[in-house]
């Protein structure tokens, strides 16, 4: 009985201190949004929030060598496939691979997901070039900017469309 | 004026004008079709229930069709929680489907969250009205009530910004501003977007900027400083008018001036922005009477002077 007295009592206090906050309203939301995190409609917005040395971005190459721009060729965008990746490698971490053969998996799923996404007729024209997943790192040297290039996974020239 | 948020007067008309951009932003915010996708990375409603209805296209007509009901009630103040339900669950489970494809981002999150706080505010509503007052369910929104739910975006609208802010500082161990050189790498990147995507060449100034923050970290830090302090301290757009109009007018810039050097748009941001916070209705109805007033008075004024010659 004394317990729960206590516990309202404590309830109705810190009650009566949040209503004493200016703009507690905004508190408990920011509150809600950080602990829900990645969540739609929820979100932490952590996007430019690490600003670290080195930026990367991703090229998909022809067996020619040429870049094929996402939007045209895959009905996709730029930014889907390091999110992508970077999903798909976490999935595949979780189920056991090492981190190195998670990525070049994870570079290949996200190929033939790209294929999968471009439109039928052009889809032949890229299995007979096969494809590559370059990674480009930015980073600044001196005062200038600098740009390595790295293979994450590639599909073979005349790989087949089931697989 | 008291230092905490205010829940403004605002009059009929203007947070009817508020509720028909609302409406228009939703409805533009609701594709017709989705193409062919698999849901391999569940985020939001997507973890609880499957959305691969939503690439049905009979299923999204229906929905569509649905959400139209749902608007024209919500813009009429009819119904107000059954058609923010509606309207709450279409944009989260859009959303979810967009964002559980592997890659998130953040575009449309505003607009759902808005329509979750003000869901939320009706919700509370109808069961203050039925269950603590006791009094008969009336289909009609009050004033009062809409002005809850005008209150309510803000706060969902403010509390994005701060939260942003906030992961910044977290994220970075609290060296954001210590690092804001380092946007030259990430600019550049973004930079590659247009041309990775179309092929299409980069602006001028957008290729200029990385360079410029290499030479000059110091005036970056200022400058980025300053947008990190809007982003932490919009929450004063609460305490009123005034400062809703300046603090959503300096977010509009700051989201333009994103655009130009990083061309990365937040347009729904900056939409919202327009309507909750700089209520554009209202400084042009204040426009008017400003004009009116001046006028008027030098109707009044000339008469005197046509007869003191």
């Amino acid at each position: 009985m004394a317990f729960s007295r206590t516990i309202s009592s404590g309830s109705r206090a810190l009650g009566g201190l949040l209503l004493r906050v200016p703009f507690r309203e905004v508190w408990l939301s920011v509150a809600l949004l950080l602990m829900v995190g990645e969540n739609y409609p929820f979100s932490n917005f952590p996007m430019y929030s690490r600003l670290e040395e080195e930026a990367v971005y991703f090229v998909v190459l022809n067996g020619r060598g040429e870049m094929l721009p996402y939007v045209t060729t895959f009905r996709s965008r730029s930014t889907y496939v390091p999110k992508a990746l970077k999903a798909e490698r976490r999935k595949l971490e979780n189920e056991g691979l090492s981190s190195d053969a998670a990525l070049v998996q994870a570079g290949r799923n996200v190929l033939w997901y790209l294929i999968q996404r471009a439109e039928p007729q052009k889809r032949a024209d890229l299995l007979r070039d096969g494809l590559r997943l370059i990674e480009v790192r930015i980073s600044v040297e001196g005062s200038r900017l600098k740009e390595d290039e790295m293979l994450v996974a590639e599909i073979l020239p005349g790989a087949d469309e089931v697989r | 004026m008291k230092f905490d948020s205010q829940i403004v007067p605002h009059s009929s008309w203007e947070m009817a004008f508020m509720r028909i951009a609302f409406i228009a932003m939703v409805w533009q915010s609701v594709p017709s079709f989705y193409y062919p996708a698999a849901l391999s990375h569940p985020s939001g409603l997507a973890r609880f229930l499957d959305l691969t209805f939503l690439m049905n296209p009979e299923i999204l007509g229906t929905l569509r069709g649905l959400l139209a009901v749902a608007l024209v009630f919500y813009a009429a103040g009819f119904l107000m929680f059954v058609s923010l339900t509606f309207i709450t669950f279409l944009l989260s489970a859009c959303g979810s489907f967009e964002n559980s494809q592997g890659a998130i981002n953040h575009t449309l999150q505003p607009l759902a969250l808005v329509a979750l706080a003000q869901w939320g505010v009706a919700g509370y509503s109808v069961f203050r009205n039925r269950v603590v007052d006791k009094r008969a369910l009336f289909p009609m929104a009050t004033a009062e009530t809409h002005r809850r739910l005008v209150h309510a975006a803000k706060v969902a609208l403010v509390s994005c910004y701060v939260t942003s802010a906030i992961t910044k500082l977290e994220r970075s161990e609290g060296e954001w501003l210590q690092r804001t050189p380092n946007l030259a790498v990430a600019i550049a990147k973004t930079n590659t977007k247009s041309y990775l995507n179309i092929q299409e060449p980069v602006d001028h100034l957008a290729n200029a900027v990385p360079q410029f923050i290499i030479d000059h970290p110091n005036v970056i830090r200022v400058f980025f400083g300053l947008g990190f302090a809007l982003e932490l301290f919009s929450f004063l757009a609460l305490l009123g008018r005034w400062p809703a109009v300046l603090i959503g007018v300096s977010l509009i810039l700051m989201h333009d001036m994103i655009a130009r050097v990083m061309d990365l748009h937040f347009a729904i941001f900056e939409r919202l922005a327009l309507i909750f916070l700089v209520n554009v209705p209202w400084l042009a109805a204040l426009a008017i009477a400003a004009i009116w007033n001046l006028s008027a008075r030098s109707m009044r004024r000339r008469p005197v002077n046509a007869t003191s010659r």
